[in-house]
C-alpha cells in the first residue's frame, strides 16, 4: 500500500514539474532570409494550362490565378479547354465564396483543396521555419512545420525547387516540383503529386505571368 | 488537395426536376431528358426526386473532369449547330432550311477563339480546326495552345488529350453521353429545330447579316446570356460565334478557310494523329 501511495506520489510530482520549454531552433539568419524569399511576386495574375491525371485518366484545363501575397487573397478560375468558365472562386484570408461554379461538387471539398494546391505551389513557407541548412552540393533545405504538418523545400544548384508536404505520421501528402526558368517571377513548369486518397497528379505549364501594381475590381464578382 | 476515398458526401441540392421531366417528356423527349441527367439537372439513381442525394465520392478531380467533359459537348453541340443555323438565316422559314441542309455534305474551318474575362488584361486565344462530314462525323481540334481532339466518327465517340509528347485516349464511361448529344445534333443537321427550342433565333438585318440566339431554357440561361452568329457574303457560313455569358465574360469564335462540301477522308475522324 506504502508503495502505491510513493508511486501515485511520485506520478503526481512529476504530472505538476512543469515541462522546461523546447529550445527554440536557433537558424542561421541569412539561411533564414534565403528560406524566405519570396517564390512569387506579391501580386501577381498567372494564366496556366493545367494537365490532370487521376489513376491514369487525363485531362486539360486552363486556370487563371489572381493572388494578393500581402492581402491574402487568390482568385482562382478554372476553365475548360473549350474557355467555358467551370469554377470560379476567391481566398479572401482563408475565407471561400464561390463567385460561380457549374457543378456542387465543386464548391465543397474541390475547392478547399484547390485552393489549398494553390498555396502549397506558391507559398510553401508557411508556419514556424524549425531547419535549414546548405548540402555539400550546395542545395539549400529549408523545413517549416504548421499544423503538424511538415512542409520540406530543397532548393537545387539547377534551378530546380523540389517542396513535400509531410503529415503528422511522417507519411508524404504532397510534392511539387518547380522547373526554371522563372517568368516575371513565375516557374515555367510546376508538377504537383498528391499521394493522399487516391492521389492524383497536375502538371502546369505557364501561358502568362505579370505582376500586378493594382487589384482594383479583381477580387469582386 | 487531399481525398479521403471513404467520404461521403450529402449533395444538399434540391432537384426540381419533376417539373422539368414533365416538360421534357412532352417538349422534347427522352432523349434531351438523358442529356440533362448527364449535366447535373437531374439524377438518374434516384429518378427526379426531389430530395438530397447521398452519393459516394472517390475523388473531386474525378468529378472535375465529368464536369469539363459536360461543358465541352454542350459547347461542341452548340457550335456545331452554327453552320445549320446560320444556313437559317439566309433561307428564313424552316422547311427550306430542310431542303437546304440536305445539300451540306461537309464544312472544314479553321477558327480562333478569344476567351473574355473580366480578370484577364488580354484576351485567352487559342487556335484549332474543324471537320464535319454528313450525316454526323466531326473532328473538333485544339491546336494551340492546348492539343486536345474530339473524334465522332459513326456510333464511335473518342476524345484525347495531349501529354507531354503524346496523345492519350480518353475512354470514360462519359463518352456515352456524348453519344446521345451527338443524335441531338443529327437532329439539328436534319434541320429538326422544332424538336429542339433551347434558343429563340431571331435575324438582324443589315451588313453583316446577324443571328441572335436567346436561350429560353433555365438550364442554358445560367451561363449563357446570348449567343450572336455574324454571317459572311457566302451561303452557308459564318463568319464568328460570340457566346456571351455571365459576369461579362464571353467566347468569340472566328472561322477562316472555310469549305463547304469538300471531299474529307475517313482518317480525318478515325486517326487523331
Amino acid at each position: 500500500m506504502k508503495l502505491l501511495l510513493l508511486i501515485f506520489a511520485l506520478t503526481g510530482l512529476s504530472c505538476s514539474i512543469p515541462v522546461p520549454p523546447k529550445p527554440a531552433v536557433v537558424i542561421n539568419p541569412y539561411l533564414q532570409k534565403k528560406c524566405f524569399a519570396a517564390i512569387s511576386p506579391g501580386i501577381f495574375r498567372a494564366v496556366h494550362i493545367i494537365d490532370v491525371d487521376v489513376r491514369g485518366k487525363s485531362s486539360s484545363f486552363i486556370g487563371v490565378t489572381i493572388v494578393d501575397a500581402s492581402g491574402d487573397r487568390i482568385r482562382a478560375t478554372l476553365l475548360s479547354v473549350e474557355g467555358l468558365v467551370l469554377l470560379d472562386a476567391v481566398s479572401d484570408k482563408g475565407s471561400i465564396t464561390i463567385y460561380r461554379t457549374m457543378q456542387q461538387f465543386l464548391s465543397g471539398e474541390f475547392t478547399r483543396g484547390l485552393f489549398s494546391d494553390i498555396e502549397f505551389m506558391f507559398f510553401p513557407g508557411q508556419g514556424d521555419l524549425t531547419d535549414a541548412k546548405v548540402h555539400e552540393d550546395g542545395s539549400l533545405m529549408c523545413r517549416w512545420t504548421s499544423s503538424g504538418n511538415v512542409f520540406e523545400k530543397n532548393s537545387g544548384a539547377s534551378g530546380i525547387t523540389i517542396i513535400r508536404e509531410y503529415g503528422p505520421d511522417h507519411k508524404i501528402l504532397r510534392k511539387v516540383s518547380l522547373f526554371p526558368p522563372l517568368v516575371e517571377g513565375l516557374y515555367k513548369r510546376m508538377h504537383l503529386e498528391s499521394y493522399a486518397g487516391t492521389g492524383y497528379s497536375l502538371s502546369l505549364e505557364l501561358l502568362e505571368g505579370e505582376p500586378l501594381n493594382r487589384t482594383d475590381g479583381l477580387f469582386t464578382r | 488537395m487531399q481525398s479521403n476515398p471513404k467520404l461521403k458526401i450529402l449533395i444538399t441540392k434540391q432537384y426540381q426536376t419533376t417539373k422539368i421531366q414533365n416538360k421534357l417528356l412532352i417538349y422534347f423527349g427522352h432523349l434531351l431528358l438523358r442529356f440533362l441527367v448527364y449535366l447535373g439537372y437531374g439524377c438518374s439513381d434516384l429518378g427526379f426526386k426531389n430530395e438530397g442525394v447521398l452519393k459516394d465520392h472517390v475523388n473531386p478531380m474525378e468529378e472535375l473532369f465529368r464536369l469539363n467533359m459536360r461543358r465541352s459537348i454542350l459547347t461542341f453541340a452548340m457550335i456545331l449547330m452554327m453552320p445549320v443555323l446560320a444556313r437559317a438565316g439566309w433561307t428564313e422559314n424552316w422547311e427550306s432550311i430542310r431542303q437546304d441542309m440536305s445539300g451540306v455534305h461537309s464544312i472544314s474551318a479553321h477558327f480562333t477563339q478569344k476567351k473574355n474575362l473580366k480578370i484577364l488584361a488580354r484576351p485567352l486565344v487559342s487556335d484549332g480546326r474543324f471537320y464535319f462530314r454528313a450525316p454526323g462525323d466531326v473532328r473538333w481540334e485544339y491546336i494551340y495552345p492546348v492539343k486536345n481532339v474530339l473524334l465522332v466518327h459513326g456510333d464511335k465517340v473518342t476524345q484525347y488529350v495531349w501529354t507531354k509528347d503524346h496523345f492519350i485516349k480518353d475512354s470514360g464511361p462519359q463518352l456515352q453521353a456524348t453519344r446521345i448529344v451527338m443524335e441531338q445534333i443529327a437532329s439539328w443537321l436534319r434541320g429538326n429545330f422544332h424538336d429542339n427550342s433551347a434558343f429563340v433565333p431571331k435575324l438582324i438585318p443589315g451588313k453583316p447579316r446577324r443571328i441572335i440566339l436567346i436561350p429560353n431554357k433555365d438550364y442554358l440561361k445560367n451561363f449563357i446570356r446570348r449567343i450572336t452568329l455574324t454571317l459572311s457574303g457566302t451561303s452557308g457560313v459564318i463568319s464568328t460565334i460570340e457566346i456571351l455569358e455571365p459576369q461579362g465574360s464571353s467566347t468569340v469564335l472566328e472561322f477562316s478557310h472555310i469549305a463547304l462540301n469538300a471531299k474529307i477522308s475517313d482518317t480525318t475522324f478515325e486517326d487523331v494523329k
